[in-house]
């Protein structure tokens, strides 16, 4: 069971953004906090027929469906796929729901703009596309997602097939 | 007589009697004829003297019947008187009387024959008498009566005796000295054929050969003889060559004997091949008797020895037996000890049955109280379930707060606040939770092995019982087979006396079969000896017919 020290320090002039830290499986991602609607228990995914493999499928939350995506499967990392995964993150990105899966919630943290890096050139040429910054932290290296860029290039992935 | 008589001898005498006997039969039938030719030529000259004279006696008589003058016949007589043979001479009329005559007294009274008959002639002696009748015109007219010499006849007689006497005595003579000289020489070569003949007999066969060329049968039986002799010696080489082991000889001479003679060579050929064949098939039986009579030996020597051994054991039984007897008692003794035992024993076991009962129960009710605690402690992990969901929830709950709180901007900065503190004792609650989980797993984990080392107490209490119920069971039996084994110990030691005398009367009897042995092993050597004599005398004959064997040309 893993221990978090909620960050104590108060907000500063120096510019800061707040982030949704979480982990899917072997990876640690980062969203803009405002774009977390709400976090839920993982429900029954029900799969789509005809669709992408990292496209797992839509769920029905309070009478809304939304598409579930495998981050995964899209950026088609290296190692095992996550099978620990209990938490669904329900997003709102420019009006569009969509959900994806997390295993482990790490927080909402103020991280200062100064720590945000240029992702790594050995980073997957998606990875990157899809990325903000990259940033270090307690539990590893964090990838800032950019979600706009993220929506996007899965609906230009969808239409293109 | 004429048996012991030798050969010449026979044939002289033979010859002699039968010479004798054809001069004396032909002497006699020549001078009988010769007289009885004589006899002819008289009478046929007295006849016709005769004739003559009564011829010229008829006008004579005739006349002188009428003029009584005997002058003319006279005449008559006178002329006849120069016949030097007369002797005697009448004349006489028809009726008898004397009409002239000479010398006439003598003279006999024949009856005159019948005119014209011609006059009777006899013999007496040494006279011929003659009557004659003397007629004319076939009447009786006178009688003329004569009477001759026969001493010129019987001269003439005596002369042929004679001479045939001689001449057949010359021809006996003669015959019988050719007879022996004959009889001699066959006598002569038969009497050296039979002293050869006699040799031979008596098996000399080194003879010389008869000389004799002659070409009779005397020669021609010297030949045979010869030709006989020759075969006989040839055989007689070619037996010698035969019994010195030539059986390669070639036999000169034809006929049955040679025949025979090959065939018994052939015959002593195939004999002799067939006397190796003997000869070996005997040398290696007699080989095979020696060895088994040595396996014998040794094979009864061991009998022996074993019959030793086994006296010597069965006195060991013997003695083992008394050993038995005395061990059979002991046995009865701690039959007995081992009776009292076993009930002391039987008592044990059930004071142990119980207990073993006793701690059945105990374990029974270990197991239930133990089973009760797991559903106790099953009712807890569901508790801690419950207590784990909730902080889940609480967990899920604080964090969507704090995100409300982010979204309120800075008002909502003290809830974010409160919001981790949630999420931190949802945290502790997990952790927590988390060790009670892993303490209800230990205790389970504790009271299932408790659970199975109980179930495990409570098979061995049972094993332990029924092995005890097993135990009570052979105990029974045990003392059945101690009952069992006093009175088998008994009967062990009636049945050692038994088998002491039994073994008593088998020492005996090994005893005789030591000497009947023994008797063996002395038979198979008088065998084993004999054998090696026969083996030797086997060598001798393959010795001796190997002889023939390297001579004989197809062996």
């Amino acid at each position: 069971m893993e221990t978090r020290q909620p960050q104590a320090s108060p907000p500063t002039d120096a510019a800061s953004v707040s982030l949704f830290l979480f982990r899917d499986g072997q990876e640690a991602y980062a969203l803009g906090s405002a774009a977390v609607v709400e976090v839920i228990t993982g429900s029954t995914v029900t799969p789509v027929p005809f669709t992408p493999d990292w496209m797992e499928g839509v769920i029905s939350v309070r009478g809304k469906v939304l598409p579930v995506l495998d981050l995964f499967r899209y950026f088609q990392l290296p190692g095992d796929a996550p099978t620990q995964r209990s938490r669904l993150l329900l997003l709102a990105v420019e009006g569009n729901l969509f959900a994806l899966w997390s295993d482990k919630i790490l927080g909402v943290e103020d991280i200062a703009e100064a720590k945000f890096e240029v992702p790594m050139d050995t980073l997957t040429p998606l990875l990157r596309e899809c990325m903000l910054a990259q940033l270090r932290h307690d539990d590893g290296l964090i990838f800032y997602l950019d979600l706009p860029k993220l929506l996007e290039k899965t609906r230009q992935q969808v239409l293109k097939k | 007589m004429m048996k012991d008589l030798k050969l010449r001898w026979k044939v002289a005498g033979t010859t002699c009697i039968i010479l004798a006997l054809t001069v004396i039969g032909i002497l006699w039938v020549f001078a009988a004829n010769q007289r009885e030719v004589l006899k002819a030529g008289l009478q046929a000259k007295v006849s016709s003297v005769t004739n003559m004279l009564c011829w010229s006696l008829e006008a004579a008589v005739d006349a002188a019947a009428i003029t009584m003058q005997t002058s003319p016949i006279e005449e008559v007589v006178e002329s006849a008187k120069n016949d030097k043979d007369l002797i005697s001479i009448r004349v006489e009329d028809a009726q008898g009387e004397k009409l002239t005559g000479f010398n006439d007294a003598e003279l006999p009274d024949l009856v005159p024959p019948r005119v014209s008959a011609p006059p009777t002639i006899e013999f007496r002696q040494d006279r011929l008498f003659v009557v004659a009748a003397i007629a004319k015109d076939d009447s009786l007219v006178g009688v003329l009566r004569m009477a001759y010499s026969l001493d010129k006849f019987n001269a003439e007689e005596a002369r042929i005796w004679q001479t045939g006497a001689l001449i057949g005595l010359l021809a006996f003579v003669l015959g019988a000295a050719l007879a022996f000289l004959f009889g001699h020489r066959i006598a002569r070569h038969l009497g050296a054929m039979t002293s050869t003949f006699q040799k031979m007999s008596e098996g000399d066969l080194s003879q010389e050969p008869l000389d004799l060329e002659s070409g009779d049968e005397i020669g021609q039986l010297a030949s045979a003889f010869n030709a006989l002799l020759s075969q006989m010696r040839e055989l007689s080489e070619h037996a010698r060559a035969i019994s010195q082991g030539n059986l390669n000889r070639p036999l000169e001479g034809k006929g049955d004997l040679a025949i025979a003679f090959g065939d018994m060579t052939h015959s002593i050929i195939e004999l002799t091949a067939k006397f190796t064949e003997l000869s070996e098939l005997i040398d290696t039986r007699t080989a095979d008797i020696l060895t088994t009579a040595k396996q014998q030996e040794s094979g009864a020597a061991q009998q022996a020895a074993t019959v030793s051994e086994i006296t010597a054991t069965m006195e060991e039984l013997a003695a083992t037996a008394r050993q038995i007897a005395n061990n059979s008692e002991n046995v009865t003794k701690a039959a007995e000890q081992a009776a009292n035992m076993v009930t002391d024993g039987r008592q044990s076991l059930s004071s142990f049955v119980q207990s073993m009962t006793s701690i059945e129960n105990g374990n029974r009710t270990i197991n239930d109280n133990i089973l009760r605690l797991n559903r106790q402690v099953q009712q807890i992990r569901g508790v801690v379930e419950l207590i784990n969901d909730i902080a889940d929830r609480s967990d899920l709950l604080a964090l969507n707060a704090a995100l409300e709180g982010t979204k309120a901007g800075d008002a909502g900065k003290g809830f974010l606040l409160v919001a981790a503190e949630m999420r931190r004792l949802a945290e502790n609650v997990f952790q927590s939770t988390a060790e009670i989980k892993q303490l209800i797993g230990e205790v389970t984990e504790a009271t299932n092995a408790t659970v199975m080392a109980n179930e495990s107490g409570m098979r061995a209490t049972k094993d332990g019982v029924e092995r005890a119920g097993e135990a009570e069971r052979a105990f029974t039996l045990i003392v059945q087979s101690i009952e069992n084994t006093t009175n088998s110990a008994k009967q062990i030691s009636l049945a050692t006396q038994q088998q002491h005398t039994g073994t008593d009367q088998i020492v005996a009897a090994m005893g005789e079969v030591s000497g009947v042995a023994n008797q063996w092993v002395e038979g198979i050597r008088h065998t084993t000896n004999s054998v090696s004599e026969l083996a030797a005398f086997t060598a001798q004959l393959k010795t001796m017919v190997a002889k023939y064997q390297q001579d004989a040309p197809d062996a």
